[in-house]
């Protein structure tokens, strides 16, 4: 069944398609509507979920930790300064090495004050053991968030499922609701190997010498090399069902494109529009959408980057003192690889100033006609 | 190695019990309205009751300590509420409608109930006020034959004949009193020292004297004399006894800060008299309840504070005219009450109807030749007859406590505690143990929120709860201060799972108790405290 509906209920929706058994979150903008939605449908009894009100995210993030250690499937939402408080325990619920959820609805990190999107918060998280997708549409969400479920739980990791506040969360799509029975045949009831359990008291995550810590942090990052395989099956496995299919990069015109253009969210797909436009004009621009930031998709990227290409990365982020937080990965995987090409670093729409399809054109037209003169940061739009 | 860093077996050996340094320790302490009640109440106990409309079993709790609950549910001060630990967070417990609703019940359901049959012991009691319906209440139904003397036509004392109807209807004393005399001998009319004396009671095994306090004080000035110039305890026995006390357009004025002022004033008012109300000291030095200076003030009498009679003289148009002076505070005296101090050349003259005096009183010991309390509250029972002094018993109004009903009602239940030890040829021993009250610091509030308050009726003989469901919500706000409800807080907050539900309670396992003290700090109500041992 097609439904009219806005990126915040998708998700909410999803929430519910996936049996989650524990909710717990803090009101902010732009993600207030998932929570609202969530505690309606707890209320009503439709999710048959426990809702924890808390007094913070933080306590949201401790209470799902506690609630995921039982063996339960557990589900929060947040944005920005409520994504940052829980930062520590973030760590926590990777290295306990529990598959939690969250919904990050993208919104750029105060001060000054600001509800608006931009993509910092959550990339400012990287190092936190998260595995993190970006989405561009509606009905993206609803497939990220069952999918998040499924590869979570398979690779005990937790699952940050990100998207543009305001461009997407407020903005109403037709989205195709998944009947529960089939969502009933793609995730199963989550099956904890451990889990608190007074009849068999264990410790979790207690003190752990030195002589452990290491190898525990190992698994981990194994965890994370495993994960591109995991997250493929689990996407066919979905395709099958559903029909419809995702991977960690997907690309739109790069072929014989001389200038490409990497993006996510919402940006990526006002550049999608852009290109078509330039396309029809006969200029030869491409996009690469970056869907999956961790594991950063090492392989998939390489596999698209060619070195008679000019490229250009977009990123509505910014690391101080360093630019943008994408380039700088790509760079990354490209000095590692001994690949050699240049690319060109675009800040723009920080604190949910618009990426016009002017800007967008502005910046292929830069990247294709680089001269090799280009500048460290190029900021899209900047006023004197 | 399992992904995540969790002991591959069970963690039971692991003993945390080790590295305890206080044990949590479940214990009741006493809530601040029971410690508060002069009648001895389990009020805690009959509010759960009544929470789970149990009101037959809150009736028989309640008259463990107080044979008088649809009485006391109207004429009693309750310091209880005074006391409760609720009005720290929205507003006390209305215990006096719940003791009202509970009473009331009482007389719509409770009518003879089952007694004992007497043996030999015989007891004689002079006084069928509070104190001494009360001793003669729990000394019946152990199974002691009681007589009961009173110099009044009917009982009640201070009940029947001090209290104005307005605040103690007749037909609810006369209920409560016929449930409470079932099974004693009640005789009328008999004034100890002129309708009988020592040699009447030498068959008795006891006597319990609880006579009261019915002397009025005098004020010691010119003019007291004239019969115009009544005690406001007379006044009050007179329209009590047979309504008469016509004073329409009479200008009266009554002279005391005292509850039998504040009886006497509204009494006079509701006979139509024009009131005024003279005290020589100000509000907050006042005697009487506080509600009581609350509704007399809402009533139209006048109120004259600082002002003291000087002296009353007959004129000629047959009022009386009275001087008075203006006072002010000086020096605190052995009351505590700041002495008041004339001021010289304050004099003003009032010409009035009629004067009551309600200014104290003193207990009538007459029969025994003089009076007989000692420095320090004691009865002097020295020179009294020897035939009667070693069974003799005295309670209520006599003893300087405070004279109010409650605390009649606790005076008697004491002697008849006494008595009951004294023919078993014991005496009545009393637990030295300090007793711990629950205050507000014992509460944590965070399980309790602020809640739509029952509204309150203007006064206490107005309006009771209009139906068990009433009431019952009004119960089901009490914090339980003090006293364990097995709400199981320190059940699941265990971090150890040491604490144990038992049949009757918990029972904490000390090989697991670490002592990290959680249970005690999200106990709500401060009857699991952590004792430092161990």
């Amino acid at each position: 069944m097609k439904r009219v509906i806005s990126g915040n209920e998708a998700a909410s929706l999803a929430v519910k398609l996936s049996r989650v058994q524990v909710i717990s979150a803090y009101p902010i903008t732009p993600q207030t509507t998932i929570a609202e939605k969530l505690s309606e449908l707890c209320g009503s009894g439709e999710l048959d979920a426990k809702f924890v009100k808390v007094e913070s995210e933080h306590s949201a993030m401790a209470t799902l930790i506690g609630a995921s250690s039982t063996g339960v499937r557990t589900f929060t939402a947040t944005s920005a300064q409520g994504l940052a408080l829980m930062h520590e325990l973030l760590f926590w619920a990777s290295g306990a090495r529990l598959p939690i959820v969250l919904v990050d609805v993208n919104r750029a990190m105060a001060a000054p004050w600001t509800i608006w999107c931009d993509q910092t918060d959550s990339l400012a998280q990287r190092d936190t053991g998260f595995l993190q997708f970006y989405c561009w549409s509606n009905q993206e969400i609803l497939d990220s968030v069952i999918c998040a479920f499924k590869i979570a739980e398979k690779l005990l990791l937790p699952c940050m499922v990100c998207y543009d506040g305001f461009y997407i969360s407020h903005t109403h799509e037709a989205v195709e609701i998944p009947e529960q029975s089939d969502v009933d045949k793609f995730l199963p009831p989550r099956d904890a190997e451990y889990r608190l359990d007074t009849k068999d008291p264990r410790t979790f995550s207690g003190g752990t010498l030195p002589a452990n810590f290491m190898e525990i942090r190992y698994k981990l990052q194994k965890a994370f090399e495993k994960a591109p395989d995991v997250i493929n099956t689990t996407y066919g496995e979905f395709d099958k069902l559903f029909g419809r299919s995702y991977s960690a990069v997907e690309p739109y015109y790069t072929d014989d494109a001389e200038a490409v253009l990497l993006a996510s969210g919402s940006a990526a797909s006002t550049a999608f529009h852009a290109i078509r436009k330039m396309r029809q004009s006969g200029i030869k621009a491409g996009l690469l959408r970056l869907r999956q930031f961790r594991p950063f998709p090492e392989k998939e990227l390489l596999s698209y980057l060619k070195p008679n290409i000019k490229y250009g990365v977009l990123d509505r982020d910014l690391s101080p003192g360093t630019g943008g937080v994408i380039a700088q990965e790509i760079r990354a995987i490209l000095n590692r690889n001994n690949v050699r090409i240049d690319i060109n670093e675009f800040i723009a729409g920080l604190g949910g100033r618009d990426i016009t399809v002017d800007n967008v054109t502005e910046i292929l037209l830069k990247v294709r006609d680089d001269k090799g003169d280009k500048l460290q940061i190029n900021w899209v739009g900047l006023k004197n | 190695m399992p992904e995540m860093a969790v002991s591959e077996s069970s963690m039971d050996w692991n003993k945390t019990g080790s590295w305890r340094s206080s044990t949590p320790l479940h214990k009741n302490i006493t809530p601040p309205c029971n410690f508060n009640c002069p009648a001895g109440e389990n009020i805690r106990g009959y509010i759960d009751l009544l929470k789970d409309k149990k009101t037959k079993e809150a009736f028989e709790l309640l008259t463990e300590a107080n044979p008088f609950p649809a009485v006391c549910g109207r004429v009693c001060y309750h310091p209880c509420q005074a006391s409760c630990n609720r009005s720290s967070l929205d507003r006390e417990i209305n215990v006096r409608k719940l003791e009202r609703f509970i009473g009331d019940w009482g007389m719509e359901n409770v009518n003879k109930q089952a007694l004992p049959p007497t043996a030999s012991k015989k007891i004689a009691i002079i006084g069928a006020g509070p104190a001494g319906l009360s001793a003669a209440f729990y000394l019946r139904k152990q199974g002691i034959a009681v007589t009961v003397y009173d110099e009044n036509s009917m009982p009640g004392g201070i009940l029947r004949y001090g209290i104005p109807s307005y605040r103690l209807e007749k037909d609810v004393l006369a209920k409560e009193l016929d449930r409470v005399l079932h099974g004693i001998e009640f005789k009328s009319n008999m004034r100890f020292g002129s309708d009988f004396d020592i040699s009447d009671l030498l068959g008795f095994d006891a006597v319990f004297l609880a006579t009261g306090a019915h002397l009025s004080k005098t004020m010691n000035i010119d003019g007291e004399n004239i019969p115009e110039v009544e005690s406001g305890l007379n006044f009050l026995k007179t329209a009590n006894s047979n309504g008469s006390g016509n004073l329409k357009g009479k200008e009266v004025i009554v002279v005391g800060g005292g509850n039998t002022a504040c009886d006497t004033a509204r009494s006079a008012y509701r006979f139509g008299a024009k009131v005024t109300l003279v005290y020589r000291r100000t509000e907050a030095q006042m005697p009487a309840f506080a509600e009581e200076i609350e509704q007399l003030k809402k009533e139209p009498i006048k109120i004259e504070f600082l002002t003291a009679p000087k002296n009353i003289r007959k004129t000629d148009g047959g009022k009386l005219g009275v001087t008075f002076i203006k006072m002010k505070l000086g020096l605190p005296d052995s009351s505590g009450r700041s002495r008041p101090v004339p001021i010289a050349d304050s004099d003003f003259e009032m010409s009035v109807d009629k004067i009551f005096t309600a200014i104290g009183e003193d207990p009538d010991l007459s029969f025994f030749g003089n009076a007989r309390i000692k420095t320090g509250g004691e009865f002097d029972f020295s020179d009294i007859d020897e035939r009667l002094k070693a069974r003799l018993f005295v309670g209520g109004d006599i003893l300087p406590n405070p004279r109010t009903v409650p605390h009649a009602v606790g005076s008697g239940r004491l002697a008849s505690e006494k008595i009951a030890a004294f023919l078993k040829g014991e005496v009545l021993t009393q637990s030295e143990d300090i007793e711990v009250i629950a205050g507000p610091g014992d509460i944590n509030f965070d399980y309790f929120s602020m809640i739509n308050l029952t509204k309150r009726g203007s006064h206490p003989a107005e309006s009771g709860f209009a139906n068990m469901d009433e009431a019952s919500s009004e119960a089901a706000r009490c914090f339980s201060c003090g006293v364990c409800d097995h709400c199981d807080n320190c059940h699941n907050f265990c971090p150890d799972m040491a604490v144990i539900k038992t049949s009757n309670g918990y029972h904490v396992n000390l090989e697991y108790c670490k002592g990290c003290g959680i249970c005690a700090r999200e106990c709500p109500r401060g009857s699991l405290k952590m004792d430092g041992t161990e």
